[in-house]
């Protein structure tokens, strides 16, 4: 079955209005898009050959999980990788929600569901007509499953809410599309932290989108832990919205998969809104990691931050794209972005574009990028403390990668440890 | 946005002193562009059989190629059957011997622009080749040049005396096939300059070529080859201008550097074509290729531009580091002001090892300007310890113009180190209070701003363009305020 077919056929069968609407448009979408192309500005560094040209099989439901051979215990995983970190949690199996795993939200002035309970009403808020490509429009057409979180106006999430993604070992090729909705109210806030594990040896493809409405003065604080299997191409989404006065920050690793990608979208569409991103993509073997990033400063006195760092080793390939657009009329712009590269070995790859797109005269915008190795200086200095050469190298690369979450609150200490484990694993 | 002071928009809203048009007896042939159109042009400038076949393989190729549509710059549909590919200045069979042989009203203009044969010859001690719509009419201190065995003159001059030189490098650096532009250009190229520095030759003046196109309804379409031998060296200029007319006219030219070990070309322009009036009607479509090659061992490239003109402005003057240890530079100064936009930047290819390129590119957008910086660093494999620096700023002044910055970076080898930075800003108001607050007037401190602004780039050139693009970026700009 082509990708076309199969999505015309899921958009027929779904039941509510809004879902209706949402994949007849991704399907008019990707009939008149089809998949990315090289042409394609963003996608000319891509390995597209990692996009699978048709669709795969949905994975199935099962009783005893895989992972590698071994029995895998959800709960062991969740233990040691969030290290008792109180939050409120969800578990999603191979796509599917369990909720024996989960810890939904409870607070006062919060609404949470799965997204199979969503009607009209709580979509309007959304600009869920926003395919960008031919992968958004699959995404848009055929997710499965993903949760719908509202908060109402100075509700407060007392605890994270992590978005835990698990996928066990499947015999054949498998796929599977996610997608979250979040409103947060007026002045209220949370924190989020999207989770993808992967313990797959088969092919997966799998598209994660994830949909933010930002009212005014709101306080969103999201972190996006990827460590897919490495024969998996893992394609990320963040599309946000901000009005006047809310804050957004955040925080990307992007450790595993095949091809593992994450787009950020952000509108800044209401004065004096903020916006921060900051992430460490890492590539080993022939990993391809990018970073793509589309933020639009629609209104003014609005600011915006880019911190984006990447190791790449082996025959790893990165890729980031950096866009900031000023719209005309958007005065008392701030706006700074900076990609920073080490490559540790000869073969690896680093193509860096990024981009100011400015129309408007009252701006301070600026970018900055570097590729390079470790400093020499600074390995020269710790040498001559009589540390050693390998010694001293992991430190300058712990030190480069770590200051990504340097200004992270005390309590979510478990996440500086998970990525501090990530690097000592595999540094 | 600030108001703008009388004093400054009347400066700001100088129009163009080169809008002129010279009332030259012309040859000029049909409209439109076919294989016969080529012929022609080869036949006229009575050229050997293997130029022709390369101008016919050119348009062949041409013909295969659509116009590409991927730079920040709008325009409407360029009809390419509606432009002359070759307009001359009628002159004496054989071409001026001497100055005193040059038609008086083409000498005239040239005054007018300041650009006087005669005293640049006495004076200024800079060899000029002077190029109006399609060819070159006078080079000067021709002979002086050929004691040393520099030879600069016209380029069909030396397909004649120096064929064997035209071709060895001829379309090397810039194949016909490169781009669109670029197969135009070398299917109907008219004239242009050509200029070869033997081995171990210091050139001891700035050889310059000033580009005028007077002619309506013309392209023009030059080509420009220099070759550095073995520890040569040579300086180049290159100015431009046009006439004052409603309609675009098309201007695709083709520069071709060849750096040889140890050799350094140093290669600044002022570019001043007609750049349109206050609501965008006309003005010059400027396509150039620009490429230089760094063939041998630390050889060097530089190239400095100044671009103040043209209604588009579409070109990237690039630099192909081959040799081991050699050096790129790219410095650059683009205005756009009122409906002007620029779509500029540079390419540094990195093969060989330890090579190292500097990129300094700042962008002024006034008006409804349009300013892109469009670059490529790219650092192959082979191009161990190899280094690049890229600094690309802009300014804002109004606020309907835009400013743009597109680089692409790609470095294949753990070796080498490469920094981008860039920056987009209008002026600030705290540095004007400051400039105010010691006595300066509003005017005098956007103009000290601006000036400091581009210092970078005008301190690359040669004096006698210094002053030049200082004068030119005073009239368009200097006392605007942000």
């Amino acid at each position: 079955m082509s990708w076309a077919a199969q999505i015309e056929q899921h958009s027929r069968s779904s039941k509510a209005n809004w879902l209706k609407n949402l994949r007849q448009h991704a399907l008019n979408e990707f009939n008149s898009k089809g998949l990315p192309t090289r042409h394609m500005e963003p996608w000319k560094h891509t390995k597209l050959s990692l996009i699978p040209s048709n669709p795969l099989q949905w994975p199935q439901q099962k009783t005893e999980l895989l992972g590698f051979g071994l029995k895998l215990e959800p709960k062991k995983i969740l233990d040691h990788v969030l290290k008792g970190l109180d939050c409120y949690l969800v578990t999603f199996v191979d796509g599917h929600i369990n909720e024996s795993l989960s810890n939904f939200p409870k607070d006062q002035g919060v609404q949470f569901s799965s997204i199979g309970h969503l009607s009209d009403e709580d979509v309007v808020s959304f600009k869920t007509k926003s395919s960008q490509h031919g992968v958004h429009s699959i995404n848009a057409a055929l997710f499965q499953t993903g949760i719908f979180l509202k908060l109402d106006k100075n509700a407060v999430l007392t605890k994270p809410f992590v978005l835990f993604h698990l996928s066990s070992e499947n015999k054949s090729p498998t796929m599977k599309h996610l997608r979250h909705f979040i409103v947060a109210g007026e002045k209220s806030q949370a924190t989020i932290i999207e989770f993808h594990m992967g313990f797959n040896s088969n092919d997966e493809f799998e598209t994660s989108y994830l949909n933010l409405v930002a009212q005014p003065d709101s306080n969103i604080l999201h972190f996006k832990i990827q460590e897919a299997s490495m024969s998996s191409t893992h394609m990320g989404t963040l599309d946000a919205k901000l009005e006047a006065g809310a804050v957004l920050r955040s925080y990307l690793l992007n450790w595993g998969g095949r091809l593992a990608r994450q787009e950020y979208y952000v509108a800044l569409d209401g004065k004096g809104a903020d916006c921060s991103l900051k992430g460490l993509f890492f590539g080993k073997n022939e990993q391809n990691s990018e970073v793509i990033i589309d933020l639009q400063h629609n209104s003014s006195n609005t600011k915006s931050e880019q911190n984006f760092k990447g190791v790449l080793e082996d025959k790893a390939h990165g890729v980031f794209y950096g866009k900031i657009l000023v719209q005309k009329d958007a005065q008392k712009i701030n706006a700074d972005q900076s990609n920073k590269n080490i490559l540790l070995s000869d073969d690896a790859i680093v193509n860096t574009r990024p981009q100011l797109e400015i129309y408007a005269d009252d701006v301070k915008c600026s970018h900055g990028a570097t590729i390079g190795r470790l400093d020499e200086g600074a390995l020269f200095y710790l040498r001559s403390r009589g540390i050693g050469k390998k010694e001293a190298e992991h430190m300058l690369l712990l030190g480069f990668a770590e200051e990504i979450l340097i200004d992270i609150d005390q309590k979510l200490i478990p996440i500086k440890d998970r990525l501090h484990h990530l690097l000592e694993a595999t540094l | 946005m600030s108001k703008t002071p009388s004093a400054i928009k009347d400066l700001t809203e100088k129009e163009y002193q080169y809008g002129f048009v010279t009332a030259l007896d012309q040859e000029v042939i049909k409209k439109g562009l076919s294989e016969d159109v080529v012929r022609l042009i080869s036949s006229k400038k009575n050229e050997p059989e293997f130029l022709l076949n390369w101008r016919l393989k050119a348009y062949r190729h041409w013909l295969t190629m659509t116009e590409p549509n991927w730079s920040q710059v709008k325009y409407p549909k360029i009809d390419y059957q509606d432009i002359i590919y070759y307009a001359a200045p009628k002159t004496k069979k054989d071409g001026p011997k001497s100055l005193d042989e040059i038609d008086p009203e083409v000498r005239k203009m040239f005054d007018k622009l300041g650009i006087s044969l005669e005293e640049q010859k006495r004076l200024s001690g800079v060899a000029v080749d002077a190029v109006v719509d399609s060819v070159s009419v006078a080079t000067t201190f021709k002979s002086k040049l050929a004691e040393l065995g520099i030879v600069f003159c016209s380029f069909s001059e030396a397909v004649h005396s120096h064929p064997d030189l035209i071709k060895k490098y001829l379309g090397t650096v810039v194949p016909y096939t490169d781009n669109y532009f670029v197969a135009l250009n070398s299917a109907v190229f008219s004239d242009g300059s050509f200029c070869f520095i033997p081995k171990g030759v210091r050139c001891p003046m700035e050889l310059s070529t000033y580009f005028r196109i007077n002619a309506a309804d013309t392209g023009q379409f030059e080509r420009t080859l220099i070759v550095a031998e073995e520890g040569s060296y040579v300086s180049y200029l290159e100015g431009c201008t046009a006439p004052r007319r409603d309609k675009n006219q098309l201007h695709a030219a083709v520069v071709e550097l060849v750096a040889l070990d140890n050799a350094e070309i140093k290669y600044s322009t002022v570019q001043n074509w007609y750049p349109g009036d206050k609501e965008g009607k006309g003005g010059i479509y400027n396509f150039v290729t620009k490429r230089g090659i760094c063939r041998g061992h630390k050889s060097k490239i530089s190239w400095t531009q100044v671009e103040t003109g043209s209604a588009i402005t579409w070109k990237y003057p690039s630099v192909i580091l081959k040799g081991d240890n050699s050096v790129g530079e790219f410095y650059s100064v683009a205005l756009t002001n009122n409906y002007q936009q620029a779509d500029t930047g540079t390419k540094m290819i990195h093969l060989g090892k330890n090579t190292s390129s500097t990129i300094i590119s700042k962008g002024i957008s006034a008006g409804r300007g349009q300013n892109t910086y469009r670059g490529l660093v790219q650092i192959q494999k082979t191009a161990t310890n190899s280094r690049n620096y890229t600094q690309c700023d802009s300014l804002l002044i109004g606020d309907r113009c835009g400013a743009h910055t597109f680089p692409y970076i790609e470095v294949k080898n753990s070796g080498s180190q490469v920094e981008h930075e860039a920056s987009t800003s209008k002026i600030g108001e705290d540095q004007i209070f400051y400039c105010k607050s010691r006595g300066l007037s509003e005017e005098d401190a956007v103009s000290l701003i601006v000036n400091g602004f581009c210092k970078d780039v005008f301190k690359k050139l040669p004096m006698e363009f210094a002053v030049e693009a200082q004068k030119l970026l005073g009239v368009s700009l200097e006392g605007s305020i942000g």
